[in-house]
């Protein structure tokens, strides 16, 4: 259609049909006062500041709710226009606090600038205090509506555009007000969307402090999950995905950033979780869980989607079938490489084949997983290790990738630990992955209180221990197992003891019979990163015992033979593009960060494959869209007892079927958990659908 | 546009002059009328309905048994005079607080979306089916013989409107005369004939009250923006906070606190509210402001330049003096004051401590001797010690 011409002051200004003056104008950059519209809502007409006139017509028009017309002549600030808009803003101040300096929205409210455009002058009009108390009770949103202006845009967004309505107007001793619709945001059908927040012209509806980082850019603090995701998967998307039973689309967004989606849906680390907006409501959403079941139902559909660039001619080496590995295969294969994989081991996984207790991670996942890399022409060869990068280099490699883990375990020096019960977590989780025969007694104690102490502890259940001690230095609050791990193990009957220092391993006829610990009084790092430990004089004790494992870290098992130069605790030194000391060689995972998660090896990973695509000439650039676009409907409407759904938990297995063997522990959600949980998530993403809030200085034409 | 998908019907009670509830006493008065005429208006519409101020509690005990068995459904919720407004109608008739809508913009997602909707007052209604559409129902009050509602026909002049109302009180001095209410003028008494009653006038809506010498001029105004800030239904500033500000301001001057800059400021933010405010109460309520200045100007600044209530009605102005020559110590003014502000005691003129009064009256309720009195500026000359009965001089 046409577009409508008119004249706003001095400037032609053109108006697609049933656009309004005001939309018309900021369209084209000239400012137009105004407070209560807002992009994304219906117009209001309430606030009055929008007032314009116009030529041939009586008195004074509101901008916002009047249509453009062809050949109308609008002026902006006739003298009955600014008339209007100034008594509006001055009468708007009345009952609105003094204070500027102290309120959280200072410089960045828009009430505030506007009393800057417009200017106030004291008229003489009365000043009243707004009686309001503030409701800072929700974890998430507070309110200090004395400071509200009665623009009604969160009533009108949570209304009109979420189909919520948790706000409402309601007169209050003969005032209007904006109050929640019930007796708390709880009762309220509030989604905790946030909205409100986002559309607030002034302070009265803000963030909690703390539930934002203020200091990431909008698009990352306002969604903490991705942000979270060392990997930035769009957590939200596949989330909604989820709800509307397109697992292949929700399975297909993981992918577009981690080639190994069901293992992340077992056993990710799941910073998401960590950083989920709903954890201050009740629980955090169960994303992990949720992103299992997704991929556990999607097709292989994504093979047939993403980028595969035609053959560069070049070759490339990967070092280690683990997370990196791995991912590093596959993105080089796909960037038009030629990829072949040196793994020592019988299987390719890595740590996840090998660290990781089946019963957290059927082999069949791995399988699968490892299958589909190979699927695209990705060469792995198992039982082939590699002594030095020389000898890759050697045999024509135009690059090689070293990720080669943390296979190397540690053991305290202490007396006893060079008895034969005395075994390592690398080794014994090894030995156990591969089926072979462990001398294992009826009493194990680990020593540690990380996750792969939980795993040596649970992995000891199941092959038949009768009773299997955890103890650490740390005390239960900070000990840097993963709460949800710890608990299983407890399930498993596992006794933790934290806070405990090893002073030795006592043996009786070179067996082992115990370990001898101290009450730990405190326990902190000097500034060199070395633990500093303080005993509880006198509180020595003994755990009887007959097998002891170390689970106290584990390092690369690497040393200057292989060519490259290794730092703390033998990782290998990295720069910024991931690329080591030798020519043409990069790493990353725990090689060069230490024992750290499979996302985390999965993120870095990706980094280094565009660092090494840029060395081999190409553009680096891997990303890839595997999922359907998405429209988010921002009409959300409500959900009974919205706030008060608990997390759902996975389904177990029977405790009795636990132990021992290496049955599946957790057998992750159902249908109807993995969507309920899914319709528990507050899609904080939202929030960017709404405008951001502009000032008149952000219009050429002021 | 798309089609129209329905059509309902809504015949409203609502909108009533605070001071003159013309559909309340209708609906009261005519309730078998009113149901009958309902459901001949409306049998075009797909459904028909009667909207009822939720506070009209015998209208709506009167109507529902009639209404419901022929299909008419009563609908109660909340009334001010904002709701002659269409869609502030209808956003209560909804039973959300009464707030108008840009309607074109707005139908969509509040779910009218293609509803037609006829909205009749119960006057109207009642009228074309009785045949009686050159007609309206007045509410007459204040300084008339016989005070009540008067049912007049379009054309007719105030000063015969005040004629059916028994005429003006003997010994009354018309000052101004107040017609509709919070959204109406002030009229001057030299244009009581030539203000005629035409249809579709924006003040002859019911309410019509005669103010003579015994109105103050700036606290009846002050009651009736009272009235008008109550009803603002606080959707634009202009509305929201300039009823406050007029009330708040014409309260000052009541009680003695304005300044001599604020009828400027009164009469100016009327203009501006006149021109700018939503809807068409905002735009209305301001002549209350405006012609109260310029029927009774000169009285309402009295309050403010000479600090003089004409009417004697503002308490601030007033002053209470107990004559020495009628005063007979008897005590009985000093016991019914409440706020103890009378001091003597048997056989002694008592005294009245002006700072502490209250101005409630009740002292003079009580006094047999009628020897209190209320005074203006000027004060007869009162002792300021306890004095003997008969020995002041």
């Amino acid at each position: 259609m046409d577009k409508i011409k008119f004249m706003i002051d001095d400037h032609e200004v053109y108006a697609d049909p049933g656009q309004t003056i005001l939309e018309a104008a900021l369209a084209a950059g000239i400012y137009i006062p105004h407070i209560c519209s807002h992009d994304n809502l219906h117009p209001s007409g309430s606030c009055r500041l929008c007032a314009v006139e116009i030529q041939g017509r009586d008195g004074v028009i509101a901008s916002c709710t009047t249509k453009a017309e062809e050949g109308m002549k609008v002026t902006i600030h006739g003298e009955k226009a600014d008339k209007v808009r100034k008594l509006s803003l001055e009468l708007m101040f009345t009952p609105h606090p003094e204070e500027c300096v102290g309120c959280p929205k200072y410089l960045k409210c828009q009430l505030q600038a506007l009393s800057q455009y417009v200017g106030i002058s004291g008229s003489g009009v009365r000043h009243r205090t707004n009686n309001v108390a503030a409701d800072r009770t929700n974890k998430l949103m507070l309110h200090e509506m004395q400071r509200c202006v009665l623009c009604g845009r969160c009533v009108r967004v949570c209304e009109e555009v979420r189909g919520v309505g948790a706000l409402t107007f309601k007169k209050v001793n003969g005032q209007l007000r904006v109050v929640v619709n019930g007796e708390s945001m709880e009762q309220s059908g509030c989604r905790f969307c946030g909205a409100c927040v986002e559309v607030c012209p002034t302070g009265s509806i803000r963030d909690q402090i703390g539930v934002f980082d203020p200091g990431l850019p909008r698009k990352e603090a306002l969604i903490p999950c991705q942000t979270g995701c060392p990997a930035h998967i769009d957590v939200p998307k596949y989330i909604r995905f989820l709800k509307e039973e397109n697992y292949s689309a929700a399975a297909e967004v993981v992918r577009e950033k981690a080639p190994l989606p069901k293992i992340l849906g077992y056993i990710c680390s799941h910073f998401c979780e960590l950083q989920c907006k709903r954890r201050f409501l009740n629980e955090a959403v169960s994303i992990r869980s949720i992103k299992r079941y997704a991929c556990e139902h999607a097709d292989d559909a994504w093979k047939k989607k993403g980028f595969m660039k035609p053959a560069t001619g070049k070759r490339v080496a990967v070092i280690g079938a683990g997370p990196a590995g791995l991912t590093a295969a596959y993105y080089l294969k796909k960037l038009g490489h030629d990829v072949t994989v040196f793994e020592e081991k019988p299987f390719a996984g890595g740590t996840p084949r090998f660290g990781i207790p089946e019963y957290r991670l059927p082999r069949e996942i791995i399988e699968e997983e490892v299958n589909n890399i190979r699927e695209i022409g990705v060469e792995i060869l198992v039982n082939t290790k590699v002594n030095s990068v020389d000898e890759l280099k050697a045999k024509g490699y135009d690059a090689v990738f070293a990720a080669v883990g943390t296979h190397k375990g540690t053991k305290l020096p202490m007396e006893g630990n060079d008895l034969e019960d005395v075994l390592v977590n690398v080794e014994f989780l090894e030995a156990a992955s591969l089926h072979q025969e462990i001398r294992l007694g009826k009493r194990v104690v680990v020593l540690g209180g990380g996750n792969v102490a939980c795993d040596c502890a649970g992995v000891a259940c199941r092959l038949g221990a009768e009773e299997v001690h955890i103890a650490c230095l740390e005390s239960r609050e900070t000990m840097p197992a993963a709460k949800d791990e710890l608990a299983e193990v407890e399930k498993d009957g596992v006794i933790v003891h934290p806070a405990q220092t090893f002073n030795k391993i006592l043996s009786e006829n070179g067996k082992v019979s115990g370990v001898e610990f101290s009450h730990v009084k405190s326990f902190t790092f000097d500034e060199n990163r070395r633990a500093v430990i303080e005993k509880e004089e006198g509180s020595e004790h003994v755990i009887p015992c007959d097998t002891v494992i170390f689970a106290v870290g584990q390092s690369p098992a690497l040393d200057d033979s292989f060519g490259l130069e290794l730092g703390r605790g033998k990782r290998i030194v990295v720069d910024e593009n991931y690329r080591t000391s030798s020519d043409g060689v990069f790493a990353a995972g725990d090689a060069v960060t230490g024992t750290a998660s499979v996302i985390q090896a999965i993120a870095e990973t990706r980094k280094a494959v565009t660092a090494i695509d840029v060395y081999l000439g190409g553009d680096g650039d891997i990303s890839e869209t595997l999922a359907p676009e998405q429209n988010a409907d921002p009409w959300i409407g409500t959900i009974e007892n919205f706030a008060y759904i608990e997390r759902q938990k996975d389904d177990f297995i029977d405790d009795h079927k636990r132990c021992p063997g290496f049955a599946l522990n957790d057998l992750g959600l159902n249908e109807k958990t993995a969507h309920c949980e899914a319709s528990r998530c507050l899609q904080c993403d939202l929030r960017l659908q709404l405008a951001p809030q502009k000032f008149w200085s952000d219009y050429p034409i002021n | 546009m798309d089609q129209v998908k329905q059509t309902i019907f809504i015949c409203s009670g609502a909108g009533d002059d605070r001071r003159a509830q013309i559909n309340r006493e209708l609906m009261e008065k005519h309730a078998q009328a009113l149901v009958d005429a309902v459901k001949e208006a409306g049998k075009d519409a797909d459904a028909s309905y009667i909207y009822i101020p939720a506070a009209y509690t015998e209208a709506v005990k009167e109507i529902t048994p009639l209404a419901e068995p022929l299909g008419i459904k009563v609908v109660t919720g909340d009334d001010s005079p904002v709701c002659r407004d269409k869609t502030a109608l209808i956003s209560a008739f909804n039973g959300k607080i009464i707030r108008p809508y840009v309607e074109e913009d707005q139908e969509t997602y509040r779910g009218y979306e293609n509803i037609a909707k006829i909205i009749v007052s119960v006057e109207d209604v009642l009228r074309k089916a009785m045949g009686t559409e050159d007609k309206k129902l007045l509410y007459v009050s204040g300084a008339v013989n016989a005070p009540g509602f008067v049912e007049a026909a379009y054309g007719t002049n105030l000063a015969e409107i005040l004629a059916m109302a028994g005429g003006v009180k003997d010994g009354s001095v018309i000052k101004a005369v107040l017609v509709g209410g919070e959204l109406g003028r002030f009229i001057v008494p030299e244009a009581l004939e030539t203000t005629i009653m035409e249809k579709d006038s924006d003040i002859f809506t019911g309410g019509v009250e005669v103010l003579d010498q015994s109105y103050c001029a700036a606290d009846f105004t002050k009651q009736i923006l009272e009235g008008a800030k109550a009803d603002s239904c606080g959707k634009c500033p202009l509305c929201r906070e300039g009823t406050y500000q007029f009330y708040t301001i014409f309260n000052e001057i009541t009680n003695g606190k304005a300044k001599n800059t604020d009828p400027a400021l009164l009469k100016d933010m009327a203009e501006t509210i006149g021109w700018g405010a939503f809807c068409s109460f905002g735009r209305n309520m301001v002549n209350v402001v405006r012609t109260a200045f310029d029927v009774m100007g000169d009285e309402i600044e009295g309050h403010i330049k000479r600090k003089k209530c004409e009417a004697g009605v503002c308490k601030s102005f007033m002053t209470l003096a107990i004559l020495t020559n009628k005063c007979t110590g008897c005590g009985e003014c000093a016991d019914a004051c409440p706020e103890d502000a009378i001091e003597g005691k048997a056989g002694y003129i008592h005294m009245i401590d002006n700072d502490m009064c209250e101005k409630c009256g009740k002292c003079m309720e009580v006094c047999e001797e009628d020897a209190i009195i209320v005074v203006g500026s000027v004060k007869p000359k009162l002792p300021k010690r306890l004095t003997r009965v008969g020995r002041f001089r």
